[in-house]
């Protein structure tokens, strides 16, 4: 599967992936119908596909690359994220940028709101986690202190 | 000679001697014939003397009769002597039985007094044996009953201080619990606090450093 990079780093959040696939399972299952019907706003990743407007491409080739493309999403890297505060699109996009900087694959962010957090972040990847958040810093400290005071 | 003619000749022999026989049977009774007066005078003159028997016999019963009432008034005169000397003999009896009595009595508590004696030295003896081997048994039974409370003391203070132990375990563990208890119970209040000061205090931009410092920390670890 060839995607530009461009194109590949549209894909923030896993709200985007989950959005492609869905459109994707849409048009296989609508591979004759008109594709501007189906999703008027055709993602670009679809573009680069050949898959735009009413173009009816033929049956076993389209089928063929939305499994290809679908394969290659469901197997981009995904980094769970943690937050205190809702992140606005500005800001997601930010961090996606700063995480996927130096990598050769793309990292998908799947962002979470815990309040609890207080403020940094919790990151879980590949089976792997850090707590970065400052709840488990004032933890930390509230302990180290009432245990100070009456010990 | 043979056989028969001996068998002829005694035959006539036995013969002979039959006639023997016969003829002095006859003779016999021929003078038992002779002799039945002689027996009769001899019984008319056994009648006479038996008449002449009894009446003796009947004169000898008269005296007779006299003679025994004589002999009884005798006897009753000897009964009053004998009354007499039973009582007498008896007397002597009985001294004599008490005096073998007392005699035997001094003979049976000399006896008596020899197997007490006996006994008395022989419960000695054995008193002495028991003492000697109560004592045995007592010093044995004493280092047996010193090991056996050495033992015991050696277990109530291993038993003490186990018990000691696992006392001062619990409560350890109820004063560390108690103290977790309340560490927890003054951590949640001051977290409180502090979650509501940050929570005030930090605004998105704030939130967006803090974020940014995080990840970027990730990274330069390797994490991601």
């Amino acid at each position: 599967m060839q995607l530009s990079r461009e194109v590949i780093a549209k894909i923030y959040t896993t709200k985007e992936l989950n959005d492609l696939l869905y459109q994707i399972a849409k048009i296989g299952e609508s591979a004759r119908t008109n594709l501007a019907e189906v999703n008027p706003g055709v993602p670009e990743v679809l573009k680069e596909l050949g898959i735009e407007g009413n173009r009816e491409p033929p049956e076993e080739d389209l089928a063929k690359k939305l499994k290809n493309l679908k394969d290659f999403l469901v197997k981009l890297p995904k980094a769970r994220l943690e937050f205190a505060f809702e992140p606005n699109e500005e800001f997601i996009r930010k961090i996606s940028r700063l995480l996927n900087v130096g990598r050769s694959d793309h990292l998908v962010l799947e962002i979470t709101v815990k309040r609890d957090l207080l403020a940094g972040a919790t990151i879980e990847f590949m089976g792997n986690f850090r707590d970065y958040s400052y709840a488990s810093i004032l933890d930390q400290v509230v302990k180290e202190k009432v245990k100070g005071a009456f010990s | 000679m043979d056989t028969l003619q001996i068998l002829l000749i005694g035959s006539i022999f036995l013969n002979l001697i039959v006639l023997l026989l016969l003829f002095s049977l006859y003779q016999t009774q021929r003078n038992l014939a002779d002799l039945t007066p002689f027996l009769r005078r001899i019984l008319k003159l056994r009648n006479r003397v038996v008449g002449k028997e009894k009446k003796v016999l009947s004169e000898a019963l008269e005296e007779s009769k006299d003679t025994v009432e004589e002999t009884l008034e005798e006897l009753k005169s000897v009964e009053d002597v004998g009354e007499q000397m039973r009582q007498e003999l008896n007397a002597k009896a009985e001294a004599l039985v008490r005096d073998t009595i007392s005699k035997d009595s001094e003979v049976f508590q000399n006896i008596i007094n020899t197997i007490t004696e006996s006994y008395k030295k022989e419960f000695e003896n054995l008193a002495q044996v028991q003492n000697s081997e109560f004592g045995k048994v007592v010093a044995g039974a004493k280092s047996s009953i010193q090991l056996e409370i050495g033992r015991l003391r050696e277990e109530l203070i291993k038993a003490t201080i186990e018990e000691r132990g696992k006392v001062n375990q619990e409560l350890s563990s109820y004063k560390e619990k108690v103290k977790n208890d309340l560490d927890q119970k003054i951590f949640l209040v001051v977290s409180d606090v502090a979650r509501e000061t940050i929570e005030q205090s930090v605004d998105t931009g704030k939130h967006e450093e803090l974020v940014l410092k995080a990840l970027e920390r990730a990274k330069n670890e390797r994490f991601l």
